[in-house]
């Protein structure tokens, strides 16, 4: 892009950037009980169905958006299933959920109460770092689902739904920058060094509802073929607003201090569906390959896409084998799966994101490309 | 012949005493002509030449009152009583070499436009007691600062905006200081042009345009311009002085670049301890000035 502060129409250029942090764990752990054979069932696991530890270089383009975002929301959840009959079973879950958000970013004293757009790559001596962490130690939602048999067992239709639930995350900014004036109370003493500013934010993310329908089908006793529709209501994610608490002042002079920051995301509902199969290629043997693919929509339209949450329509494959041992009188299932995900490129070019709530279109218009690999490895023992 | 040459003489001094404003002040050119002395001199001498028009003959003040916004307030410096609070200093050589005894009230405020002089801050000011008042308000660069990290246009748009009711604020003051009852031994006001941080000069990291730059010049000439037309406010021109000490105080490509010079800076907008003591220093120009000729 063109140096808005050269008067020979100087060029701009941004190195690429890459995620440095290429691996994310993503741990499960879970266990279920028959408390009455054949009629109830209870069970909890402890998992983290969404998170993200994406880390960029800190003197790249996005610097002023992110260089670093770490979420973990880990689900605690504790559920029973009972047949109603031979056909219907039903079941239902609660989940609590603990959630830690923290974002990383670059500052420049311009962007407070200047037009970021005039100043889209600062020196490096008038940048700081700003760090925003928050936590929230105890959110619940709900999953209830039932499912239907047919007699002969070829046949299974189930749905459920996944309550929305928002997450409040409290914590604080810690907002770094040399032009940071010291914060003085009305007698003169420092409440604040000079080059820092600390404050009480407080958040709000919304998960979305999430239903979902799918089928399974037995085409043969030893082959399974399953379907399903996820549908998650993330239109309820208009805006994301960070709420500074004090709101201090990092200047004393109107306007030049922390302020609430809303970031419009205007998220759509989407639609993800799988298709997978599963095969028991040796009757003798316990050995069970698997395939699939899916297809999920991004909730984010090109407008409001940003590398905190890169997210794009996916296409994925994958693999498993799985193979189930005697031990001791008990059974070991171990698994081990691979999927790849095909990640759309965005290519954003009429960006309406902002930096500071003042509109930043060329802090986030550029090429991402993304995917991702997944290794899935498991074991399971029954007793 | 004789007689009439003493009487002559006795006549100039007598209209010299009496004028209004000084005749050997600079016109009210803007920063131009003034910025073109400040790169001649040295750092300390910057602005000696520079002084705007003068009341001469200023009566005696009993006490200075002190209006503006942080830089007056000394939020960044200790506060109003301060020892590096410029206008705590400009007290002190007001009591010392004028006006012994002349009490010190500063209503300044941090983080105050022109507007919060008028709204909040007169108001302050006891009224209706004896003797004459010394009134120093600097204020204006918290009117000018969110023009800073804008686009050109946006800023002179807004300066377009703005400027007519800055100097509409201005008259609120000096109506509030006209009224003769509260004030019944008259008031002099000192205005004050503002300084540059970044030493009028477009340079990393803040790179400052050269159209901001003319902004800044055609505010201080706006106020200058204000206070020729009354008769009892002075005029400091602190702008000149400053040039060459600011954030880019060691860029020999500015304009105004002074080898060796002392950084005034403390952060992006307000003065160190060595800027507050020129903004004194200045000050106390101004004030020599005014009183010489009643010493």
């Amino acid at each position: 892009m063109q140096d808005p502060n050269s008067a020979d129409g100087t060029e701009i250029h941004f190195d690429e950037v890459d995620n440095q942090n290429p691996l994310l764990p993503a741990p499960y752990l879970g266990a279920a009980s028959e408390l009455v054979k054949n009629r109830l069932a209870v069970g909890f696991a402890v998992y983290a169905p969404f998170g993200a530890a994406i880390h960029y270089p800190t003197d790249g383009a996005q610097r002023h958006v992110v260089t670093s975002v770490d979420l973990k929301a880990i689900h605690t959840s504790v559920g029973a299933a009972y047949r109603l009959s031979d056909r219907f079973r039903v079941g239902a879950s609660i989940n609590f959920i603990y959630a830690q958000l923290e974002l990383k970013q670059r500052n420049a004293i311009q962007y407070v109460n200047g037009d970021p757009e005039v100043f889209p790559d600062p020196d490096s001596s008038v940048e700081g770092d700003t760090v925003l962490s928050a936590t929230d130690p105890f959110s619940m939602s709900a999953t209830l689902g039932a499912m239907y048999s047919d007699p002969s067992g070829r046949f299974n239709v189930g749905a459920s739904v996944l309550t929305p639930v928002t997450l409040h995350l409290k914590g604080d900014a810690d907002v770094h920058n040399d032009a940071i004036t010291a914060l003085m109370d009305d007698n003169g003493n420092t409440i604040q060094p000079a080059g820092e500013r600390r404050d009480s934010i407080r958040t709000s993310i919304p998960l979305p509802l999430i239903a979902r329908v799918g089928v399974s089908v037995r085409p043969h006793p030893r082959a399974l073929v399953a379907f399903d529709v996820n549908w998650q209501r993330w239109s309820t994610f208009k805006q994301l607003r960070i709420d500074f608490q004090n709101e201090y002042e990092l200047l004393p002079s109107p306007g030049v201090n922390l302020y609430d920051v809303i970031i419009e995301n205007d998220w759509r509902d989407s639609i993800s569906v799988r298709l997978g199969t599963q095969v028991q290629p040796i009757a003798a043997r316990p050995l069970a390959v698997r395939a699939g693919v899916l297809y999920d929509q991004s909730p984010i339209d090109d407008k409001h896409f940003d590398l905190l949450t890169p997210d794009s329509d996916k296409i994925g494959v994958g693999v498993g084998l799985s193979y189930a041992l005697a031990w001791g009188g008990k059974r070991i299932d171990l698994a081990v799966a691979y999927q790849h995900l095909f990640v759309a490129e965005r290519n954003v070019t009429a960006s309406e994101k902002t930096i500071l709530n003042k509109p930043a279109p060329s802090f986030y218009n550029g090429v991402t490309r993304a995917g991702f690999d997944n290794v899935m490895l498991s074991a399971g023992m029954r007793f | 012949m004789y007689r009439i040459a003493i009487a002559t003489v006795a006549c100039m001094l007598a209209s010299g005493c009496g004028s209004n404003k000084d005749p050997f002040a600079n016109t009210a050119d803007g920063s131009v002509s003034q910025q073109a002395d400040a790169s001649t001199t040295t750092g300390a001498d910057a602005g000696t030449s520079a002084d705007a028009g003068t009341l001469a003959c200023a009566p005696a003040p009993t006490r200075l009152v002190v209006l503006g916004d942080s830089i007056t307030a000394c939020s960044t410096i200790g506060g109003i009583n301060g020892a590096g609070c410029s206008p705590h200093i400009f007290h002190g050589y007001v009591d010392s070499n004028y006006a012994s005894g002349v009490a010190y009230q500063n209503y300044a405020v941090g983080g105050a436009v022109t507007k919060d002089v008028p709204d909040n801050q007169l108001d302050n000011i006891p009224t209706g007691q004896a003797g004459h008042v010394l009134v120093l308000i600097y204020i204006g660069g918290n009117d000018l600062q969110p023009y800073i990290f804008i686009s050109d246009d946006a800023a002179q748009s807004r300066f377009d905006t703005e400027m007519p009711d800055i100097l509409a604020q201005w008259q609120r003051i000096f109506d509030f200081f006209d009224d003769s009852q509260a004030f019944p031994d008259g008031v002099t006001i000192m205005m004050n042009s503002q300084y540059d941080p970044f030493d009028d000069c477009t340079a990393a990291p803040y790179n400052l345009s050269p159209l901001k730059i003319q902004l800044l010049g055609q505010f201080n000439a706006d106020l200058r311009q204000l206070a020729d037309s009354h008769d009892n406010v002075v005029f400091t021109d602190q702008h000149t002085p400053y040039l060459g000490h600011g954030h880019h105080y060691n860029v020999a490509e500015c304009p105004y670049y002074i080898p060796n010079a002392e950084p005034w800076m403390e952060d992006l907008i307000h003065p160190n301890a060595a800027g507050h003591a020129n903004l004194a220093t200045q000050w106390a120009k101004t004030a020599d000035r005014m009183y010489r000729d009643s010493q």
